[in-house]
């Protein structure tokens, strides 16, 4: 749901750019203690993943596509901010290399998609870790709720912003991007899932909040076996 | 991690290089609704991109360039963090 420009008021644009740019600005700081020399690594290689995966726009019903936002897989990995930093790079990106979002918008996109989706899936599964035991099945339907949530969150976000710019009523907007976005969030959901059962089944110790009871061990020197 | 990142890194090239050409063309949720709802042709499309069409090559560059910048931002706020 990348916004070009001229669908939003200049003063709304500037407005979400305003409140993305101390988002992210603060993201930084809080993943900067999120991650340490051993996970640093995570946020360009989900970022990697994230922007090849929005490539790939899968058909849903009546002549549409989505496409995977990535929000909440980053966030469970690199958390919640990790999760906004990680947007914001995929999209400044998609928007000054691609023009795949305008540059106007970008903070819009960014606060939709970023900040709005990032700490919204982060919001779950953090209560998810709180309210739920430790398990596979646990994380793994945590995380498609809060795959599903982020989608949304972001499709109502956007629709406030093109209500309040006067582009659409408030009132065509919000159930036109619910509507085609509810669904789009389960095919989210379901990649969502996959990509982080993976990395769960493989380096648990790179899930985010999730205490692995046994992280790969290093590999013991020959010298220590004589 | 090492092992990890070049697998994700691997995965995400194959994804942007090689899967994306099957994509579906038809318009995103956004795109659908400005269509349905009469706000499309408002969208002011920067005609002076690098890469403005999502070719392989695009999605190769555009990996790597994530991946460049999102571990520099990392390195750097690390690292500050620890000073």
């Amino acid at each position: 749901m990348h916004l070009p420009d001229g669908f939003l008021d200049p003063g709304v644009a500037a407005a979400a750019a305003a409140v993305s740019a101390g988002a992210v600005t603060y993201g930084l700081r809080r993943t900067g203690s999120v991650l340490d020399e051993r996970t640093a690594p995570l946020l360009g290689v989900t970022g990697a993943f994230v922007f090849a995966a929005q490539m790939l726009n899968f058909p849903v019903a009546g002549g549409t596509s989505g496409h995977l936002l990535g929000a909440a897989l980053a966030a469970a990995l690199v958390g919640p901010w990790g999760a906004c930093v990680v947007l914001s790079v995929v999209l400044t990106l998609q928007a000054f290399l691609f023009a795949d979002g305008g540059v106007a918008a970008l903070g819009a996109n960014v606060l939709n998609m970023g900040v709005i989706g990032g700490l919204g899936a982060g919001a779950v599964l953090l209560i998810g870790r709180r309210v739920l035991p430790q398990t596979r099945r646990a994380l793994l339907g945590t995380a498609a709720v809060a795959a599903w949530l982020a989608v949304v969150l972001s499709a109502v976000a956007c629709a406030v912003e093109l209500g309040v710019s006067g582009t659409v009523p408030l009132a065509t907007a919000l159930p036109a991007m619910l509507g085609v976005h509810v669904v789009i969030g389960i095919g989210e959901a379901v990649i969502t899932v996959a990509a982080l059962g993976a990395v769960l089944a493989s380096r648990p110790d790179l899930v985010h909040g999730w205490h692995a009871a046994r992280a790969p061990r290093p590999r013991p020197l020959p010298i220590a076996e004589v | 991690m090492r092992r990890f990142a070049l697998l994700a890194i691997l995965v995400s090239v194959v994804l942007a290089v090689v899967v994306s050409p099957w994509a579906s063309s038809k318009p995103d949720g956004l795109e659908k609704v400005a269509e349905r709802h009469g706000f499309s042709e408002r969208a002011r499309v920067h005609d002076d991109a690098l890469l403005p069409e999502y070719t392989p090559i695009a999605g190769l560059v555009g990996t790597l360039a994530t991946l460049a910048i999102g571990t520099g931002v990392a390195i750097v706020i690390v690292r500050r963090r620890e000073a």
